[in-house]
């Protein structure tokens, strides 16, 4: 769970009249969170208690195919660039359709929103945006390639 | 008391747009979807110009004799469990299909639903990722109808049949929206429910048209064959090599390998 998410749910709960909150995720993840009353003496004040479990998957997960050519490598990322990462697994797509424009080419700016490429997993064809200003300095991955989980996708000089 | 992203009550075909002709119901949805529309809008044709499939295919939609719908979703899912919505679209077509004609078909991983073999029907799922979330999702459904074989082009008679090919019969293609409407918010309401996916899972491998079958997975210029095993609870496909070793594989392009 992203720490954005949680501090969220911090705010839920702190804005509330909500004593606990405990969530469970289908995939076995819990997060409570308790409003309790924290420290000794005069000196009382409400505290957040915070607490994530993960419970025992019923099932071994299972390797995901990683092919060695594609095995995710720190890429070479010389000085303050920003990688923008793969936030799932799935095929690497640079343009909409086969025939159609890339995305985004080496050297092209970028901003918030700018459809960068799109990762397609299960016939779900999902289109990544960029989360900052920048430029393209490099494309780490190859069009219609497979990427794991976090593989590195293009390398971009953030706005000063 | 928050729960993410579970609905309370049906969302899909909250507001429902009928339309004679479009280029594509996807695009359409899509443009609205960008311009923050409610979860749930769909669109209906009843003819797309320029229909399409995965990596831009056509889809042939001829005036009348299919059901072209779209619908915009704002599941709460992160980017690694969005492929859920193939599993649970196909699903609720097939429940559809079963429930106003009795036919069973067969489904072909990811989301191909098939008769005897032929492609009745064609997902094509298109989200928008950000920050890893997923902010929306729009989910095309192509469903064959009332085509006779001679409808279709030359190139897709052998591998494309209708409902009314299947049944041998005319199908009321309301009756088949109004049911396909209601299964999909009957899933997606179960959309968070550990129980139901597990079922979800079960069903669809008990429609699976290939199971314990040799595929083939293509990614790019590298081919995995083996025996598929079924699918796992986010609907990556499970292929055992002959090497003993199971692999879980989310993306690629599909086919069943010759006997």
């Amino acid at each position: 769970m992203r720490a954005r998410e949680i501090r969220e749910l911090v705010k839920i709960v702190e804005e509330s009249q909500i004593g606990e909150l405990e969530i469970t995720y289908w995939w076995g993840r819990k997060v409570r969170i308790s409003k309790g009353i924290v420290g000794t003496g005069s000196g009382r004040s409400t505290g957040i208690e915070i607490v994530t479990a993960a419970s025992q998957p019923a099932v071994t997960p299972l390797p995901h195919h990683t092919p060695a050519a594609m095995t995710p490598a720190p890429a070479d990322n010389p000085g303050n660039l920003v990688e923008i990462k793969a936030p799932m697994v799935g095929t690497f797509y640079r343009a909409p359709a086969p025939e159609a424009d890339p995305y985004i080419r080496e050297g092209d700016a970028v901003e918030p929103g700018k459809v960068l490429c799109i990762i397609e997993a299960m016939k779900l064809m999902n289109e990544i945006e960029a989360e900052c200003s920048g430029r393209i300095v490099r494309i780490l991955a190859q069009n219609g390639q497979p990427v794991e989980y976090n593989q590195p996708l293009f390398l971009v000089e953030p706005a000063s | 008391m928050i729960l993410p992203g579970r609905p309370r009550i049906p969302v899909i075909g909250r507001k429902v747009i009928l339309l004679d002709r479009v280029d594509s119901t996807n695009a359409l949805v899509k443009q609205w979807a960008l311009a923050g529309a409610d979860e749930g809008l769909t669109v209906i044709a009843r003819e797309q110009s320029a229909g399409r499939g995965r990596l831009n295919r056509i889809w042939f939609s001829p005036r009348e004799s299919g059901l072209y719908l779209s619908t915009l979703l704002r599941p709460a899912l992160t980017a690694r469990e969005s492929g859920i919505l193939s599993l649970m679209l196909s699903l609720a077509v097939a429940k559809a299909i079963r429930s106003t004609t009795r036919l069973r078909v067969t489904l072909k991983w990811p989301n191909d639903i098939l008769f005897e073999g032929r492609k009745l029907c064609g997902i094509l799922v298109e989200g928008s990722l950000n920050g890893g979330l997923l902010s929306f999702a729009v989910a095309g459904i192509g469903l064959n109808i009332n085509q006779e074989i001679a409808d279709f082009p030359l190139g897709l008679r052998l591998k494309s049949t209708s409902l009314r090919l299947a049944c041998g019969r005319p199908v009321d293609r309301d009756q088949v929206t109004v049911a396909l409407m209601r299964h999909l918010n009957l899933l997606y309401g179960g959309l968070h429910d550990a129980g139901m996916r597990h079922k979800w899972v079960r069903v669809w491998q008990q429609h699976c048209a290939h199971m314990h079958q040799p595929v083939i997975m293509s990614r790019g210029t590298e081919h995995i064959e083996g025996l598929f095993r079924g699918i796992d609870i986010s609907g990556a496909a499970l292929v055992e090599q002959e090497t003993g070793e199971t692999l879980l594989l989310e993306s690629g392009e599909f086919s069943l390998r010759e006997k």
